[in-house]
């Protein structure tokens, strides 16, 4: 594994958080994981960035493909992805936590 | 007008001197090659040209609605790599995306730029060299380095654009070899470069 989390994806980094916490929910083709992080992140996923980041990934083995329901396919986390996703969200959390505590010791009072 | 007066000579005679006379004013190649390219190569060439065109027009029309035909175009920005992995569910998507009223420009300019940054990865830059070097190296080789060696050889006269016979003398053998060189050492690079070359998006075993 990477010794940073989701290393390697380059501009793909943010859309894989998106994908992979969508899949963290349970396995989605990809119309449903456009419409999924639209709901829950309020980004709207383009084909080509949502497949180049999904083929990233299937490469990394973060996700794998699952039998085809008809001319979709599936994809869903694997424990590689989700240990993955689990390290960078955690990161991520330190830093909000940091950067919220802050804003409150000396803005909100502004 | 007298017997002996010279007549002008006739058209036909004209014509079969001036090619007697190509051998050496050309050199002794350029009726065979004249030859293989209009008997050969451009009836060939040509005939290939229109078969890829007829087969590709009918292979546009054999899909039916402009969402199909605009998919087909959007997928081929993809590498046939990418494609044969992907293609079908991506086109699964991109018509989910155009049914739903999301299919403008921006669709396919997303599409476009993650396909072309697929080519990439998939080793594009190696594959274009591999191409160039394919392609030039041809000139170096052939015209520049063993067909000047042959007149030299053979004792042709004509120098036409060959590089190596406008030197002197001493230089001539050595820029003809130097030339056979270069244009093997392309080549060589060139087959090694595509021979390093797998297709793009080929299914690779999931880590579990």
């Amino acid at each position: 594994m990477s010794s940073e989390p989701l290393g390697g994806l380059g501009r793909y980094a943010g859309p894989a958080t998106l994908i992979l916490s969508s899949l963290a929910g349970g396995s989605k083709h990809g119309y449903a994981l456009t419409r999924d992080i639209e709901q829950f992140a309020g980004v709207t996923l383009q084909p080509g960035t949502l497949y180049g980041a999904l083929s990233r990934l299937e490469r990394q083995g973060a996700i794998e493909a699952l039998e085809g329901e008809g001319r979709r396919r599936p994809y869903c986390l694997t424990q590689r992805g989700a240990a993955e996703l689990q390290e960078h969200l955690g990161a991520q959390r330190r830093v909000a936590d940091v950067g919220l505590k802050r804003l409150d010791a000396r803005w909100s009072a502004a | 007008m007298s017997p002996h007066t010279p007549q002008p000579p006739s058209a036909r005679a004209e014509l079969a001197a001036a090619v007697h006379a190509l051998p050496e004013r050309m050199g002794w190649w350029f009726i065979p090659a004249s030859l293989l390219f209009w008997t050969v190569l451009w009836p060939v060439g040509f005939l290939a040209a229109a078969v890829w065109l007829v087969a590709r027009s009918r292979r546009l029309r054999r899909l039916q609605t402009p969402v199909d035909r605009r998919i087909a175009r959007l997928l081929r920005w993809y590498p046939a790599g990418w494609r044969e992995r992907y293609g079908d569910e991506f086109a699964a998507l991109l018509r989910d995306t155009i049914e739903d009223g999301r299919g403008g420009l921006r669709l396919s300019l997303d599409v476009a730029r993650a396909g072309l940054a697929a080519r990439a990865e998939n080793g594009g830059r190696q594959r274009m060299l591999a191409g160039v070097f394919l392609t030039v190296g041809w000139i170096p080789l052939f015209p520049q380095g063993i067909v000047p060696l042959v007149m030299q050889l053979t004792g042709v006269p004509s120098r036409s654009w060959f590089l190596a016979l406008y030197l002197p003398q001493p230089l001539q053998w050595l820029t003809a070899a130097a030339m056979v060189a270069l244009g093997l050492a392309l080549l060589a690079a060139g087959v090694r470069m595509a021979g390093g070359l797998t297709p793009a998006g080929r299914r690779q075993a999931p880590v579990r």
